[in-house]
């Protein structure tokens, strides 16, 4: 009875500690999953497909390295899972004209969704790579841990990322050159 | 760090900078813990169940069961058995042998390329019986399954021109110029005498000059004398330790009710029995109830419904008086009440040869059941694993005393039978599962550095 009470207020405690990181990391997190997947309801989806997963080993879970454990579940299931792959766009289904550069009412270029579409004819493990490494500011080395792939991998797969950037946006391309990673 | 980096980060931070923060719904979070949950339990109920599967095959594949074990009584020789089994399945691996023991029914069959029988005890044990074994001389290429009969006891396996002992696992060639082999078809089944100490082997009188033969175990050999000319005598079977029942063909829809006792010279005149509609011609057959007081007669008949393919009728009389009985109607009778005057049996090609339960016939061909009774209510169930028409002889040609039930026997045939698609299915579902987890896998094994960035605090 007593070890029944004592799982009972264990089982509690850890809810009410996933609930408090769910509350706390959600937007950003979300935000993160809207550039890996382009709209907001399949970010949605995939987040709570990640923190399921969390949840369902958060008795294992090292609270301080929490976020790192979710991420890296959000960006292996945007570039593994079927079932979340086959709702994006295939790249080679949409045609590169839909990445032009989209204007303002002044007629200058949104560098914002013209990005927003060039980043949706990447493959997604490409799209993982950018956002890790330019948007979170992770290094080649964790984004690899992250990914659960070698830093060569991320190398390469950035590098590919940059020249069909290139190619999609024109007008962000001015200022790329040869992208040079950190190490 | 480069100015082209710089300029994507600064898009795209500015990009999610846009996005509006929308609250969490408490559902929603619910909603996800819950899935967590759900994933926990479904994990573990996965690999529970897969260890059970698993286990079940490999128990399967190496224990030797499939021979049930049942309490029954012991029955010494002579005297009939006092139960059959209710479900006869075939186990994993039959247990091939000369001695089955107490043999309650026998299904002609093959086994690794082998013709033989597989007898089967009252539990519900199956054991192969090679041809080779049964038989003597020059055998014929299969074991007719009509042309078999166990003994009341279970302990005498009677084909054409043998007797085959099942408990000690030798043969003892009886007829050997009897021309017995040639009197095939129906006419042609051996039949035992109550007490399991006497067969009659019919035989063709053109050929033998000799209705039949009687064979008695403890030595000897006795001619049946002729009942007149014409057709052959319809022997019927036994109605005690001594006396045969025959029926001699006086027109083409009569019959004369003959009994011949060991010892007599001649056929003793007894009832008429009369089927209208029948016409000149071979193909019929005749048994008598265990106790005497009925008779099954059957007659090949075209078509029943094409006319084309052969068909079979069956009618049921007093063998005293020769009055047709009927058939019973609906659910089984325990008494004469219930048997409708007039009604016949009939089905489609020869079949099987029926078997008796007390007074009622019971139907072999095509599943083991009363005649007239539900489709689906099996006294005695034969899988199809024995061959697509199995048609068992039952000892003394009837179902006496009480059903064995072997459930367990039934299941574990179907565990055999489903083994193989179903171990693919578990390795199919094992790879699925194992995919998924790859992922989990790799976000567990490998460890995250201890000190890891959280981004966007």
């Amino acid at each position: 009875m007593v070890a029944t009470t004592a799982e009972g207020g264990g089982h509690v405690a850890q809810r009410d500690e996933f609930d408090t990181f769910v509350r706390e990391r959600w937007p950003s997190l979300v935000r993160s999953a809207i550039l890996l997947t382009g709209d907001r309801d399949s970010a949605e989806d995939l987040v709570q497909e990640a923190l399921g997963r969390a949840a369902q080993h958060w008795s294992r879970v090292d609270l301080p390295r929490a976020d790192a454990y979710v991420r890296r579940i959000l960006y292996t299931r945007s570039i593994d899972a079927w079932r979340w792959r086959r709702r994006q766009p295939d790249p080679v289904e949409v045609s590169e004209r839909d990445a032009a550069p989209v204007r303002d009412a002044s007629g200058r270029a949104d560098d914002r969704l013209t990005l927003r579409a060039a980043l949706a004819l990447l493959t997604p493990r490409q799209r993982a790579v950018l956002v890790l490494r330019f948007y979170e500011d992770r290094t080649e080395v964790e984004t690899a841990v992250l990914l659960g792939c070698s830093v060569s991998t991320v190398k390469s797969q950035a590098r590919h990322a940059l020249e069909r950037l290139r190619v999609l946006a024109p007008d962000l391309a001015v200022t790329y050159g040869h992208e040079e990673v950190r190490p | 760090m480069t100015d082209s980096s710089t300029r994507v980060r600064e898009v795209l931070a500015r990009l999610a900078a846009d996005l509006p923060d929308d609250d969490l719904d408490p559902a929603m979070l619910d909603a996800i813990w819950r899935t967590g949950s759900r994933r926990r339990w479904r994990d573990r109920a996965g690999v529970v169940a897969t260890l059970g599967v698993i286990a079940l095959l490999v128990l399967g594949a190496f224990v030797p069961w499939g021979v049930p074990t049942a309490a029954l009584p012991a029955t010494p020789p002579g005297v009939p058995l006092t139960s059959y089994p209710e479900h006869v399945a075939m186990p994993w691996r039959p247990h091939a042998t000369v001695t089955p023991g107490l043999t309650s029914l026998v299904v002609p069959g093959t086994q690794e390329g082998r013709v033989g029988v597989y007898a089967i005890g009252p539990d519900g044990s199956v054991s192969f019986v090679s041809r080779d074994d049964v038989t003597a001389g020059s055998p014929p290429t299969v074991i007719p399954g009509p042309s078999l009969a166990v003994s009341p006891d279970g302990r005498w396996l009677a084909s054409a021109s043998t007797l085959f002992d099942l408990v000690r696992g030798h043969r003892v060639g009886i007829t050997p110029d009897r021309s017995v082999e040639d009197a095939e078809g129906r006419g042609a089944v051996p039949s035992w005498s109550p007490d399991s100490s006497r067969v009659l082997y019919p035989t063709v009188p053109s050929l033998a000059g000799t209705e039949a033969t009687v064979v008695d175990l403890a030595g000897g050999v006795q001619d049946v004398p002729p009942a007149g000319v014409g057709d052959a005598l319809l022997l019927a079977g036994w109605t005690d330790e001594e006396t045969v029942v025959g029926l001699w063909r006086r027109s083409a829809d009569e019959f004369t009710v003959l009994t011949w006792s060991i010892g007599d010279d001649h056929w003793t005149t007894g009832a008429t029995v009369s089927w209208p509609g029948w016409e000149e011609g071979p193909g019929a057959a005749a048994s008598v109830s265990p106790d005497g007081s009925r008779l099954l007669l059957l007659r090949s008949v075209d078509s029943i419904e094409s006319g084309t393919n052969p068909g079979t009728q069956a009618q049921v009389f007093d063998s005293s008086t020769g009055a047709l009985v009927g058939f019973p109607v609906g659910d089984v009778p325990e008494s004469a009440v219930g048997w409708e005057e007039g009604s016949f049996l009939s089905w489609e090609g020869y079949g099987c040869r029926p078997a008796w339960r007390g007074d009622v016939p019971v139907i072999t061909d095509g599943g083991v059941r009363l005649a007239n009774g539900p489709a689906g209510d099996e006294l005695v169930s034969i899988s199809s694993a024995f061959g697509p028409d199995p048609c068992p002889a039952f000892a003394g040609n009837e179902l006496r005393g009480e059903p064995v039930p072997n459930l367990g026997a039934v299941w574990l045939e179907r565990l055999h039978t489903w083994g193989m698609p179903l171990g693919v299915l578990v390795l199919a579902g094992l790879a699925v599962w194992l995919f998924g987890r790859r992922q989990n896998w790799r976000e567990h094994q490998k460890p995250l550095p201890a000190i890891f960035p959280t981004f966007g605090r």
